[in-house]
């Protein structure tokens, strides 16, 4: 049995067809952990005893010929800026180093709810900021599928340990492409929802217009099992909705699917161009009619989503102030009133990337500024919505690459923030858009994978995640 | 370029204190990054509303009543906060003369 092929279903099979005990399963993917986690870094911490013992009841249950549901002993994986009670929760950041969960997000409560086991809580970039996990205070993150190269960020160890089999799923979360980006420099699936259908409710909020959380995983089935079990309105996050569009169309042949042309233009690496046109084509092949359509705003969208993040981040982030919790100089003689507290705990916490953006949206909501910036960007932001409303009318999905290259080096975009953040140039109109969008694995290049984005409507998981599965079947 | 006083200024506004370093640093990535964005300043959008939530939903209240927690609970929030004391979150005086 390789873990590499374990889906949920399969692993729910091998443990109600007592194949394999769960505590067995459970221990091989432990195992793996400690073996690979050394040097790929992807776990912040795991729960190896409470892992073993939550394992050994499902399987006491399973003696007892009781029937277990799907998610019933499915380790799971964490990004740690998403509360387990009562464990640690760093979001990636010096401030929080000593900060213990209160209280489950809703997600988390959901998923021990149906069963699933939490293993642990995995790396990323300092309060999910950042697009190669290498902002992380606790370290960087490596590729599995190559160690000298970023997992992508900023749910850099989800996508890590996917990717290495450690776990079969996680859960990152995705404010510009933090989950699809990582998926796709890691050669898995990662999948960001429609705004408003998945409780934050725990989540560290990064910047709250945009912030969604999504699953990580080996293939489609897999990621919409946990969509599934995760998703619903929750009366403590007011932005949730329950609302879903009924699917209209089962087959391939039915679907129209639109390649923005904007999102193959420049600065897009030609390999990655060629492997995504190559996919297209197996979908034409397969059926499905392929029609070109125009984003036109598309060329302001990266410019838009740092103005409207950042600012949300400034105030967001305003919370950690040595005050209600996290680490503090509140005690310390380098301070001496309360606005110091402030001052000096934030110089001394929080990381570069951080003070960056923190200071950028400030500057961005600044007296004289406002207008100019973010009411502006707010504006471009409904052009951009307006763009994708106006494709979809003509077409059910659209199929771009999901980042513009393949995963690039270690340390290699640190030194100019702004190619740090041309990765996100793909995918951050979606969150701007409120939109779905799944980031499947299309081949690779020179060895490292590629990924390839749809984006669906709002509201249309059902049918996105439907056709997602059949093109993935296509694929491989 | 953003002027060191600029700097100065918002990093009292975000509430971070710099180091010199990081002020030269930050100086010079936000000009960078400012110069990027301003981009969109070349749209006009005179008669553009502005999105402020991509769902067009009511705002969502619940009663105004409090709500009971039980008292290990409250402990456990309170005792996150670096200072406290007597179950309260201790902070330096905020009124100068005390």
């Amino acid at each position: 049995m390789e873990l590499s092929s374990l889906s949920i279903r399969e692993i729910h099979r091998l443990i109600t067809k007592k194949e394999i005990s769960t505590q067995e399963l459970v221990e091989r993917y432990l195992k793996k952990i400690e073996k690979e986690n050394p040097e790929i870094n992807a776990f912040l911490e795991v729960f190896k005893e409470e892992s073993i013992k939550q394992a050994q009841e499902i399987d006491r249950k399973i003696q007892k010929g009781e029937e277990i549901s799907i998610l019933e002993g499915i380790p799971v994986a964490i990004k740690d800026n998403i509360l387990v009670a009562d464990k640690r929760c760093t979001a990636g950041s010096k401030i929080l180093e000593n900060y213990i969960a209160p209280y489950d997000a809703t997600v988390v409560r959901k998923l021990k709810e149906k069963g699933a086991i939490v293993v642990g809580k995995t790396n990323l970039d300092e309060f999910a900021i950042g697009s190669s996990g290498e902002f992380s205070a606790y370290g960087a993150t490596r590729n599995p599928k190559n160690l000298e190269y970023v997992p992508g960020g900023s749910s850099s160890g989800s996508a890590a340990a996917v990717a290495a089999n450690m776990v079969p799923v996680a859960l990152g979360s995705d404010t510009g492409g933090s989950v699809r980006q990582p998926a796709s420099f890691c050669g898995i699936i990662g999948f960001k929802p429609t705004y408003g259908l998945v409780s934050r409710f725990g989540l560290i909020a990064m910047s709250s217009s945009l912030d969604q959380i999504g699953p990580l995983g080996k293939n489609v089935e897999d990621v919409k099992i946990i969509y599934e079990a995760i998703k619903g309105e929750d009366e403590m996050d007011s932005t949730t909705v329950s609302f879903l569009q009924k699917q209209t169309k089962e087959r391939l042949e039915e679907v129209k699917i639109g390649i923005p042309k904007e999102y193959f233009a420049r600065g897009i690496n030609p390999k990655v161009k060629e492997i995504i046109e190559d996919r297209i084509k197996d979908l034409e092949l397969s059926g499905a009619s392929i029609e070109e359509v125009s984003l036109p705003h598309t060329d302001y969208a990266l410019a838009t989503y740092y103005i409207v993040m950042t600012a949300e981040v400034s105030s967001n982030l305003a919370r950690y102030d040595g005050i209600k919790y996290g680490k503090s100089l509140s005690g310390s003689d380098r301070v001496q009133n309360l606005l110091d507290v402030y001052l000096e705990t934030r110089k001394e916490f929080l990381g570069e990337e951080v003070k960056r953006r923190i200071m950028l949206g400030t500057y961005c909501l600044s007296v004289g500024y406002y207008d100019a910036y973010y009411l502006q960007a707010q504006k471009v932001r409904t052009l951009i919505k307006e763009d994708f409303e106006r494709a979809f009318q003509k077409v059910d999905f659209l199929l771009t690459p999901t980042s513009p290259t393949p995963p690039f080096k270690l340390g290699e975009r640190l030194e100019n923030p702004l190619t740090m953040y041309m990765a996100d140039i793909l995918t951050a109109s979606v969150n701007l858009a409120g939109l779905p969008a799944i980031s499947l694995s299309a081949g690779e290049v020179d060895k490292l994978p590629v990924g390839l984005q749809l984006i669906g409507p709002a509201f249309s998981e059902n049918f996105l995640l439907s056709i997602a599965q059949l093109a993935q079947r296509i694929w491989t | 370029m953003l002027s060191e006083k600029d700097v100065l200024n918002v990093s009292k506004l975000a509430r971070i204190n710099l180091s010199k370093e990081e002020k030269e640093k930050m100086r010079k990535d936000l000009t960078l990054i400012l110069d990027y964005v301003a981009k969109i300043r070349e749209l006009n959008l005179k008669d553009v509303m502005p999105t402020l939530h991509t769902l067009r939903i009511k705002n969502k209240t619940r009663e105004d009543e409090t709500r009971k927690q039980n008292v290990s609970f409250k402990k456990k929030l309170i005792g996150l906060a670096p200072q406290k004391e007597n179950g309260y979150i201790k902070i330096k005086s905020v009124f100068k003369d005390r």
